[in-house]
């Protein structure tokens, strides 16, 4: 039989009891005053580091006043989840005032479904779907959250908005993609 | 191994090649895979030798030969994998590419484009074009097909199928140099019914169709091969379907009806299964008050076999968008009824086929390589009815000097010392003195005769002794007291007509089988959704008794059921008309 390793004579203190109820009810009262590291979430959060990758969204062309989307279905091809439905249409311009004639006619993604891999905004060929800094997704209905285009057009990321959630000021705030490329050319 | 083949290697593996079979040809033939890119041969068409992509080395010769037009000799040892081969290829691949707009987020051909996929292959560095690319003409409409001129590498396999199998050539290369570009002659559209295969040939996106202009990706499409059901001609075709819906239909590949062709009422000819919303849910029963009312399977095959059972002398009819099984079991019905499948029994038509039978001149065998010096046509326009039939019998018009006569009537037939196809509508055939004509029709010179008529399987309806539907047949077989009647897309055309809508009216109860509602519906006391053509599985028979399967396509919807168990339904419901003894 092997000696059990776990298990030591009982001493006097064992038998009386009550002074091992005291040293658990010292030690937690010692707590009660003692700095505490929980946040209160959602009123305080973390600072969130800046490459934090939150739902995806749909970039608007300011010139163009379209959305930068030629919907060639390179991210619902690619999204593993396959919660991306695009529909192409035709545009009504001709191919002489437009660079291009394609446009989505129906973009639709499942946040419910979405996995948040990033690998839509990664097969994008024209940069027109980004990750943004939305990670909170809370409804109470399901199909609610099915987001349609006009709901990916609009900039949802500055909605979370919460004290002290970023270094920087989330106005300010693009991909880290672009902000790389600015770095370069101020660089070069 | 006969006197005309011999062996020859590529890449050290041995392949049989045939006298005046180039490499290209004889390494397809072998079935063996090897590494031969190619865009301006195509296997129906002539090999310019342009493109230059087909490059190989071949050990002994200095140069690099094309392996599309070079013919395979005796003991060659060819190389696909050797350096000079790869640096050729790459060579090519970036002068194509230097021109090449950036449009394939945009372009229809993604995803099937043999630029992209002999890139990712062949392209061995990054493109060092530092300038601004040549803009064109883009997205020019040429009729059913548009054509981008950024796009295109000037293979000139369109121009070449126009004149070599079309023979109505409409669009030809112009300019020179840099500014090659394919365009109409007169600047306008492609009027002619093949502009389609224009999008299929096309190895990039220049060409492309409008009706499946930006609509989906071949990824998320599912190939099916099936017939076409427009027409009679049966060619084989590729059915495109996703979330079950037919997307778009292609050319199939049969080099007995229609080579790798298919024309643009064919091709547009799937929108007829896409209608979704006009769709029957379920059997319905006209009520009392005589508006509809929907009811069980159960409840409605009852109802119909009792109208069956009661009423007098039940007709029973089918269009000819039908199989050939489906059409038997509607004949073993109409058997049981005592009556016959679209007026059978007496049918001027079906008595003149057996004559035509019985004296050994029905046609057999392929038309398009049917072995007759001569067709005649009385009557008929091969351009509408069978359209891949004309163009190819046309072909051989120009190639072999086959003589095509068309005629107004069976009198005036000339006679001929060459063996002769003769090609009847259903008014020549279903006229009640053609039997007598047939010995004299066979010293005039005619061999074999061919029928043709509307829809899609009226062959094989003729060859199970049914009389195919058409305009003239249906005169008075229909004012029985009641009929069962197996609509499709020409019975609900026809219900537009005063005659046929008429003949309806007078019935005085119609069981319909039909999948979509249509104004025939308003004639009907029972209605019973079927399932619609592509969703049925069965064999038809083309223009010519070539023996295709119609695959199913489309998952039925609602409470369809399919022809057979319709039949096998009202069966079970004693429909009989005399007493069956149990």
């Amino acid at each position: 039989m092997r000696k059990n390793y776990y298990k030591r004579d009982y001493t006097l203190k064992d038998y009386l009891f009550f002074p091992a109820l005291i040293e658990g009810l010292w030690y937690t009262l010692k707590l009660f005053f003692s700095k505490k590291y929980t946040i209160q979430y959602p009123e305080e959060t973390r600072t969130f580091p800046e490459i934090l990758r939150g739902f995806p969204y749909l970039v608007w062309n300011e010139e163009e006043e379209r959305e930068r989307c030629v919907a060639c279905k390179l991210c619902e091809r690619v999204c593993p989840p396959q919660c991306i439905t695009i529909e192409p249409d035709e545009t009504s311009e001709s191919w002489l005032t437009v660079d291009v004639e394609r446009y989505p006619k129906k973009f639709e993604i499942d946040m419910g479904t979405c996995i948040v891999c990033g690998f839509c905004a990664e097969a994008c060929p024209v940069d027109a779907i980004r990750m943004s800094d939305a990670f909170s997704w809370a409804n109470y209905d399901r199909n609610d959250l099915i987001l349609n285009k006009n709901q990916l057009l609009t900039p949802y990321h500055d909605v979370s908005r919460l004290k002290g959630m970023y270094k920087q000021d989330p106005a300010k705030r693009t991909s880290v993609h672009d902000r790389k490329r600015r770095e370069k050319q101020t660089r070069a | 191994m006969s006197e005309d083949t011999f062996k020859f290697s590529i890449d050290n593996v041995e392949i049989e090649g045939k006298k005046g079979e180039t490499i290209l040809q004889s390494a397809l033939r072998s079935g063996k895979k090897f590494d031969l890119p190619f865009y301006c041969w195509h296997e129906e068409l002539s090999s310019p030798a342009q493109c230059r992509i087909c490059q190989v080395e071949v050990d002994g010769w200095g140069k690099l030969v094309t392996s599309c037009s070079t013919p395979a000799n005796p003991d060659m040892k060819v190389s696909t994998k050797s350096d000079k081969v790869k640096a050729a290829r790459a060579g090519v691949m970036e002068l194509y590419l230097l021109n090449h707009p950036l449009d394939c987020p945009i372009c229809d051909k993604g995803g099937e484009c043999k630029l992209q996929d002999y890139t990712m292959r062949y392209h061995l560095k990054p493109s060092a074009f530092t300038h601004h690319k040549i803009r064109r003409a883009k997205h020019k409409n040429m009729g059913r097909v548009i054509y981008d001129a950024e796009r295109c590498i000037v293979c000139t396999r369109c121009t070449r199928f126009d004149e070599e199998v079309v023979g109505d050539s409409q669009i030809g290369v112009v300019n020179r140099g840099v500014g090659l570009e394919i365009d109409s002659f007169d600047g306008g559209e492609v009027t002619h019914n093949f502009s389609g295969n224009f999008a299929d040939l096309c190895p990039v996106g220049a060409w492309t169709t409008k009706d499946y202009r930006f609509k989906s990706r071949p990824w998320q499409l599912t190939k099916i091969d099936s017939p076409c059901t427009t027409c009679s001609n049966g060619c084989q075709a590729v059915y495109w379907q996703a979330k079950n819906k037919l997307h778009r239909i292609t050319a199939g590949k049969n080099s007995d009806i229609n080579k790798r062709w298919i024309c643009d009422k064919g091709r547009e000819g799937y929108h007829l299964y896409n209608n979704v919303e006009n769709r029957y849910e379920q059997p319905m029963v006209r009520g009392a008050n005589g508006e509809f009312e929907e009811c069980s399977w159960e409840e409605a095959a009852r109802i119909a076999s009792e109208i069956l059972r009661e009423s007098k002398s039940p007709a029973v009819f089918t269009t000819n968008l039908v199989t050939n099984e489906a059409a038997n079991s509607l004949k073993d019905l109409a058997k049981d009824l005592n009556s016959s499948l679209n007026g059978s029994d007496n049918s001027a038509l079906l008595e003149n086929w057996q004559a035509v039978v019985s004296k050994g001149m029905a046609q057999k065998g392929s038309a398009i390589n049917h072995s007759a010096k001569r067709f005649v046509v009385v009557g008929l326009d091969l351009w509408e009815t069978t359209p891949i039939f004309a163009v190819l019998s046309n072909k051989r018009k120009r190639d072999e000097g086959l003589v095509i006569e068309e005629v107004a009537s069976l009198d005036k037939v000339s006679s001929n010392n060459n063996p002769t196809l003769l090609i009847i509508g259903e008014k020549e055939l279903g006229d009640k003195s053609f039997s007598q004509k047939l010995d004299e029709l066979k010293n005039k010179g005619v061999t074999e005769i061919l029928p043709l008529f509307e829809g899609c399987n009226p062959r094989g309806l003729l060859e199970s002794g049914i009389t195919p539907f058409g305009s003239e047949v249906q005169g008075d077989k229909i004012a029985a007291g009641t009929a069962l009647f197996l609509a499709s897309d020409l019975s609900r055309e026809k219900s537009f007509l005063p005659q046929f809508k008429q003949q309806l009216s007078n019935l005085d109860k119609l069981i319909l089988l039909d999948d979509v509602s249509s104004p025939m519906s308003e004639f009907a006391s029972v209605i019973l959704p079927t399932r619609n053509f592509a969703m049925s599985f069965g064999g038809i028979s083309t223009f010519d008794n070539q023996s295709q399967v119609m695959k199913q396509v489309l998952q039925p919807t609602g409470a369809m059921k399919s022809v057979e168990e319709i039949v096998s339904l009202l069966s079970a419901h004693d429909h009989k008309h005399q007493e069956v003894p149990r």
